[in-house]
């Protein structure tokens, strides 16, 4: 009897499960599919390297297992509290609270069943993109296959059972511990528990103060490089400003319905005070769901930026593979021979590399800020130089663009972020001193050309001089840069660099396979964590919101009395709730459009000080991807909430 | 005088074929403009259907609603809204005032709705509370004022329009004696003073009594009508009383 009650009663009470059952199927999702990594034998293949990544996703799952376990608690007790009527009224009728905890339970677990099968199967196309990303930065190429692991299942489903079991466990004590009384008016003692925060002035300026100084330490940061601590103290400033800025808002709002012509228009009325009373309630927990987004986005952000990184790195190796040794008669040709025979080579270019012992450029280069992750490893700390007969033949190998020369000159060849400081330097010091010739500054150029390696042509700056200019220096070091047509595999590197163990060989697929596996240990559980958090801010978001639609019904009824249409209704309900679950993003935004930059060092500065934001290009690309993934994601939950608001308020 | 609401042999059932339950039985009455009508009823009498189907909350099952000489049956469901927006003003046993908004907000509700200029809108507002003694509790809320207090301002709100009908579902029901008094003698004198036209629909005979006019209800149809005339209050509410006791329903108290 009490069995088929129950069933019905899930099936009844689905509206009110609807947030429950999207938050665990992501969970099931993501569970699932960071558990395939761990066993995935396609994953291995592609990261051959005996690597940490099955540790740190089995410590973040236990993490999210965690964290799961409290939020499936959360959701449970608010479907307890929305339902403890009717549960009072079974107690009333002589059920044991036993078989009340029994019902729910066994209620619960039936749309557990239901949301397994839905996550699973989600986690499995889920796994496709963690694939398709771990492919990505591996540049393998991405084939989607149907693949399940049954290890992977089999973790999955214990996890979920530790959640079932945690949360039945709670819930059944909660129960067996409520009297009727306690039943009959729980969905009441909520709201009178509520208590509502009254903000006033200090309490307002003061964290919004914190918010400028912050700000203001990130724009300072960026023209003088302050310590980490200082930098980690801004960032503390501009989280606990978003509590500044709830108060702030509601305060502004506040003040604006004192202004008899704004309120009065446009129905203003009724959602401003709707949305001022909620705020008042919700503060510390908007402050709360606000500071998980920020941290969601950091995740994400980072996420991208270290699998950008893995590119960029790669780009700027400019030749396929490129070859280097300390004599000056050093004999490549069984290099060549080896991918000649294998049909790879497409073409290589010979040259020396040379250096007068002196630092100059090099010097200024080291002034700029390279950002915290770039790569600025090298074995030479003296400047290098190349004749303008190489320079022009590697431009024409490379595809770069002709450029022209005048005698007398000397070009700077330079990564993009030296380009300033050099440029500054060279106003300076337009004269080059060789031997007893002055040569005049000719130009500078900043496409790729390997100069960011522990081997390659400078350490981030390159000097190209005339052809007669060279016997004036010293040799460095002779490079052999080849492209090939088609990439080559790693073993094919390891049987290149076994001809001659005195040849450094730096090449793309080395480089990218070096970069990829150290971002993938980073990449992944940061994905992880921010989808993880996603999930829990807007659990919370909808919960909360929720938990006063019943007593919105009434409020909604009298409008339809007094002559709202129905329409203009549901425009009000929508930006009601577009306004609740949209404004905890803003703070988290806005930190992470001021303080990403800072946290990456990404930010670069010349000698005369102006701010040259790497944000403005391609941060802000990035930036977008990083919202619209967390929008994409927040939308699911806006859409599940006002969908169950419309139902309770607009019911017949 | 002119008849603002004419009820035609108005029919209402709810249930199935098989189990059909007759609220309203053959309905019929008018209500002249300027008129305090109570309607008198024990509970299940029909008082709150037959209210429900003059606001257009409800649909009657047969018969006729003209409201201001307007068919109710004929409105589109997407012109009911701005229908009772026009002509109706509520007043509800429960007062139904929204908790979030101030006394002040929510007499002004209305008028924000109708898009009414908000300086005229402030004007009004500001004049009707002075008018009804709530000018002191403008910017306090629902739920920092007395329960006459609330019923005041649903009143104002009610009337703040200036609407051809106000309805009034047992206003006196969550009031204590005193606020009850009150709130009826404020209802007699917007209706004196302001020629508001009132349709009050009550189990009370006392708060019947501040009518011109009380039609008894019961099981469905219409079984007496009582004139006050020339009577005083208190010799009205006594025959509403006899009147009670012959025709059962409430005992008097």
């Amino acid at each position: 009897m009490l069995r088929k009650l129950s069933q019905r009663n899930a099936k009844r009470q689905m509206l009110d499960y609807i947030i429950y059952i999207i938050t665990m199927i992501i969970t099931v999702a993501l569970l699932l599919s960071f558990n395939m990594v761990i066993f995935s034998e396609e994953v291995a293949v592609i990261v051959k390297e005996k690597s940490i990544l099955p540790f740190l996703i089995l410590m973040v799952s236990i993490l999210v297992v965690l964290i799961m376990s409290f939020l499936v608690k959360y959701i449970v007790m608010f479907i307890l509290k929305r339902r403890s009527r009717e549960f009072g009224l079974y107690m009333l009728l002589g059920i044991e609270n036993e078989d009340i905890a029994k019902l729910f339970i066994r209620e619960n677990q039936s749309i557990y069943g239901g949301v397994l099968i839905v996550g699973l199967f989600l986690g499995i196309l889920f796994y496709q993109i963690i694939k398709a990303v771990i492919c990505r930065m591996y540049a393998v190429p991405f084939q989607f296959s149907f693949y399940v692991s049954t290890k992977a299942l089999v973790l999955t489903l214990i996890y979920m059972c530790v959640i079932l079991f945690w949360v039945s466990k709670r819930t059944k004590k909660v129960i067996r511990q409520l009297n009727v009384r306690e039943l009959l008016y729980l969905d009441k003692s909520h709201s009178a528990v509520k208590s509502k925060i009254r903000s006033n002035l200090f309490m307002t300026i003061f964290p919004m103060i914190q918010g400028v100084v912050g700000i203001a330490i990130i724009i300072l940061s960026a023209f003088k490089n302050l310590p980490e601590v200082v930098n980690t103290f801004a960032l503390v400033l501009l989280i606990i400003a978003t509590y500044g800025f709830f108060a702030f808002m509601l305060q502004y709002f506040l003040s604006r319905l004192k202004d008899v012509k704004w309120k009065y228009s446009n129905n203003r009325i009724f959602v401003y005070r709707q949305l001022t009373e909620k705020m008042r309630c919700m503060l510390f927990l908007m402050v709360g769901v606000s500071v998980l987004i920020t941290l969601a986005l950091f995740f994400i952000n980072w996420g991208i930026y270290f699998s950008n990184k893995v590119d960029k790195r790669v780009e700027a190796v400019a030749f396929d593979i490129a070859l280097f040794e300390d004599d000056e008669y050093a004999d490549f040709s069984q290099y060549i021979s080896y991918l000649s025979k294998k049909n790879k080579l497409d073409n290589s270019y010979e040259y020396s590399l040379y250096t007068d012992f002196n630092n100059s450029f090099y010097q200024e280069t080291q002034k700029a800020v390279h950002g915290k992750f770039g790569f600025t490893i090298s074995r030479t700390n003296t400047d290098t130089y190349m004749s303008i007969n190489d320079y022009m033949n590697l431009r024409d190998m490379l595809g770069l663009p002709a450029i022209t020369f005048e005698d007398n000159t000397y070009i700077l060849h330079c990564t993009s972020e030296n380009v300033v400081p050099l440029k500054l330097y060279v106003e300076k010091n337009p004269l080059l001193l060789l031997g007893n010739t002055q040569y005049q500054f000719g130009g500078i150029y900043c496409e790729d050309l390997l100069q960011q390696e522990l081997y390659g042509n400078g350490n981030g700056v390159l000097v190209i001089v005339p052809d007669n200019a060279i016997d004036t220096l010293n040799f460095q070091i002779q490079v052999l840069g080849i492209n090939t047509n088609s990439s080559l595999s790693l073993s094919e590197i390891s049987d290149l660099t076994a001809f001659n163990a005195d040849v450094k060989i730096i090449s793309k697929t080395g480089i990218r396979n070096q970069s990829a596996s150290m971002a993938v240990y980073t990449v992944l559980p940061l994905f992880y964590i921010a989808f993880v958090f996603c999930a829990i801010a807007c659990t919370i978001l909808s919960v909360q919101i929720l938990s006063d639609a019943k007593k919105e019904f009434r409020d909604y009824q009298t409008l339809n009395y007094l002559g709202i249409e129905r329409k203009q209704q549901k425009r009000l309900l929508r930006n009601q709730i577009l306004l609740l679950y949209f404004l905890p993003a803003i703070p988290a935004i806005f930190i992470n459009i001021f303080a990403f930059p800072m946290m990456t060092g990404s930010v670069i500065r010349d000698a005369s000080g102006a701010l040259q934001m790497f944000f403005i290009v391609s941060g802000i690309k990035q930036e977008i991807v990083t919202i619209s993934l967390f929008l994409s994601f927040f939308v699911v939950y806006y859409i599940g909430t006002l969908f169950i608001y419309k139902k309770i308020i607009f019911k017949k | 005088m002119n008849t603002i609401l004419k009820v035609v042999d108005v029919e209402k059932y709810y249930g199935t074929k098989s189990n059909l339950k007759k609220a309203l039985d053959h309905i019929q009455f008018n209500v002249d403009a300027g008129e305090f009508v109570s309607i008198m009823g024990p509970s299940g009498s029909g008082k709150t259907t037959l209210l429900n189907c003059i606001s257009t909350i409800d649909m009657v099952s047969d018969g006729h609603i003209y409201l201001n000489e307007r068919d109710l049956a004929t409105l589109l469901p997407k012109e009911m809204a701005s229908f009772r927006r026009k002509n109706l003003g509520f007043i509800f046993q429960d007062f139904n005032l929204l908790d979030t908004l101030s006394i002040e907000e929510n007499i002004a509700l209305p008028l924000a709705i109708k898009n009414t200029p908000a300086k005229e809108t402030h004007r009004i507002v500001t004049s009707l509370m002075q008018r009804l003694g709530i000018d002191d509790i403008a910017t306090k809320f629902p739920s920092q004022v007395s329960g006459g207090q609330k019923q005041r301002c649903a009143c104002a709100r009610a009337f703040v329009n200036r609407p051809k009908l106000i309805l009034a579902d047992e206003p006196t029901g969550a009031l204590d004696s005193v606020s009850a008094k009150q709130l009826l003698e404020l209802l007699t004198e917007l209706n004196a003073q302001e020629k508001a036209t009132i349709l009050m629909v009550t189990h009370d005979p006392f708060s019947a009594s501040y009518g011109n006019r009380v039609l008894f209800l019961k099981d469905g149809h219409f079984n007496k009508e009582l004139q006050k005339k020339q009577m005083s209050r208190n010799e009205f509410y006594h025959s509403i009383l006899l009147e009670v006791s012959t025709f059962g329903g409430e005992e008097p108290c």
